[in-house]
């Protein structure tokens, strides 16, 4: 054997390519290889499983698995937790399932939603009654594990609806926020005029001129803003908002 | 070397079924085993989880993504991670197995066997005390469960973890499942391994069941009670050990919680048959 790390780095490439004949001679046994190549599937078809569950209930689990087996064989996992495998997912189903865009819309809530569950616990919206802020001026982004999705379909009709009742897919153009509530990841679908702002607002743009942009009143604007904040939401651009995990007490 | 323990003490894995149970602190165990990469979050529910089940338990943090086998060495930012949630929880130790999950930024998440060589020995000794110095702490290393037996290895196992402890001090975690998985599937007499094994530093015990896979071998499933076979070289191993933490690592199929604590029960009556040392 010559040289461990390129020994490491021939056998990973035959466990992605689902085979390990090429270090065969290594081994004197090579009937144990194939345990490798199984669990090396398996348990990244388990990890997507696992963070695309409403996904996998809509597609079937027998066309969720020959999905998830290309997938998987062009997408290697980088991370050290299984919870992140599978960032660009509803990215491949988009262009797999053209037709279908429910399939990777689902897929997008899943993913939002994994996000929201482990992201960082928002801070008390303090920032926002400290006095002399300049609103017009300020450019506010959501929050660590909040996210704003553009659906063309009701894919997030239908991930509340499983497994419960089917619901057919249909067009429904909108956007989708989710957020963390205490520790429930939630959903939404915000009414038109929110949901134009919020994204004018995602996209950079400063406060009094995304809503001027938005031609809605100051009252819906004062409401919303007033619902983003009670939520820990929004957050002031450049990293205000974000507080560190819980302290831990020891027995 | 982490210290020796001044009893034996009786652990279950933290699975999600039974989190409520842990989080009312009335589950009779000594500690929890977690797994680390499932807490290396920035928040929400699974932080505010251990959190909570830290205020009644020890806990131990046992990892599946360290890679200590890698021979490009290991990962500076997941070490960091890990000391972060280290230093919040205190654990009683930290864990990992003696594997390789990927190389190049890859992670297979499956524990990869090594040959053991004089190299590899070498790479797992300087990937260890890369991971004490970034922890701050001795770790736990992990007999793993092999299919693969390597032409080029020039020692057994138990002389690749002994040398492993001598030059590292690192401390042991010894899978009873893994030991019977092993040599069932390579034909070795497991009681042979343990005649190898430096019992002053073993500080873990887990017992498992495995499963049966094609071509005979065993496959380290977790998934099954702890078979005949894991007690009978479960009470070899206690009669070799000193006062160690032993758990039930039921990693799937999870039964209800009083199953696995009768299962802790029937580790425990094993105590009184300990040789003294």
């Amino acid at each position: 054997m010559s040289g461990l790390a390129e020994f490491q780095r021939r056998f990973q490439a035959g466990l992605m390519a689902g085979d390990l004949a090429g270090v065969a001679d290594a081994v004197i046994h090579p009937a144990g290889l194939a345990v490798h190549i199984h669990a090396a599937r398996a348990v990244l078809i388990e990890g997507l499983a696992d963070n695309f569950a409403k996904t996998l209930h809509w597609l079937g689990g027998e066309a969720f698995a020959a999905l998830g087996l290309d997938y998987l064989a062009i997408t290697p996992s980088s991370s050290w937790t299984l919870a992140d495998y599978g960032d660009d997912f509803a990215d491949y189903l988009r262009r797999r399932l053209p037709d279908d865009p429910e399939v990777a819309e689902l897929a997008a809530l899943d993913w939002a939603l994994r996000g929201a569950f482990g992201a960082a616990d928002p801070a008390p919206a303090d920032w926002a009654r400290a006095p002399g802020i300049e609103w017009d001026d300020l450019r506010l982004d959501l929050a660590p594990g909040a996210a704003l999705l553009a659906f063309a379909s009701n894919a997030d009709a239908i991930w509340a609806a499983i497994p419960h009742g089917p619901i057919a897919p249909a067009p429904a153009p909108g956007r989708v926020l989710v957020w963390r509530d205490g520790q429930e990841p939630r959903f939404r679908r915000p009414c038109a005029g929110e949901a134009a702002l919020l994204a004018a607002l995602v996209a950079g743009g400063r406060f009094g001129a995304a809503c001027d942009a938005s031609g809605a009143g100051s009252d819906d604007i004062g409401g919303w803003l007033r619902g983003w904040l009670n939520a820990g939401l929004v957050v002031p651009r450049g990293g205000a908002g974000r507080r560190p995990a819980p302290g831990w007490s020891g027995s | 070397m982490i210290a020796p323990l001044p009893r034996s003490l009786y652990g279950l894995g933290l699975r999600r079924p039974h989190h409520e149970a842990f989080l009312s602190g009335t589950v009779p165990v000594d500690f929890v085993e977690v797994i680390s990469e499932n807490f290396m979050v920035d928040g929400g529910r699974p932080a505010a989880v251990l959190a909570r089940v830290r205020c009644h338990h020890d806990v131990v943090l046992h990892g599946v993504s360290m890679s200590l086998g890698t021979a490009t060495g290991l990962d500076p930012a997941y070490l960091a991670r890990l000391r972060r949630l280290a230093d919040a929880i205190d654990p009683l130790w930290v864990s990992d197995h003696l594997a390789w999950t990927g190389i190049d930024g890859v992670n297979s998440h499956d524990l990869l066997p090594l040959p053991y060589t004089e190299e590899a020995l070498a790479i797992v000794c300087r990937n260890i005390d890369q991971a004490q110095t970034a922890l701050g702490r001795p770790i736990l290393v992990e007999n793993p469960s092999t299919y693969l037996d390597f032409r080029a290895s020039q020692m057994p196992e138990w002389a690749f973890l002994s040398a492993m402890v001598d030059r590292t001090g690192c401390a042991l975690l010894l899978d009873v499942n893994n030991i019977h998985v092993s040599a069932h599937n390579h034909g070795r007499d497991p009681l042979a391994w343990l005649d190898g094994i430096p019992w002053a530093a073993v500080r873990q015990l887990h017992l498992a069941g495995p499963s049966a896979g094609a071509d005979g071998l065993l496959i380290d499933t977790h998934d099954t009670p702890v078979p005949d076979p894991v007690w009978q070289l479960y009470a070899e191993v206690r009669r070799r050990a000193g006062a160690v933490a032993v758990m039930i690592e039921r990693d799937d199929d999870i039964p209800p919680l009083a199953t696995l604590l009768a299962e802790l029960d029937r580790a425990r009556l094993t105590e009184p048959q300990m040789a003294p040392r």
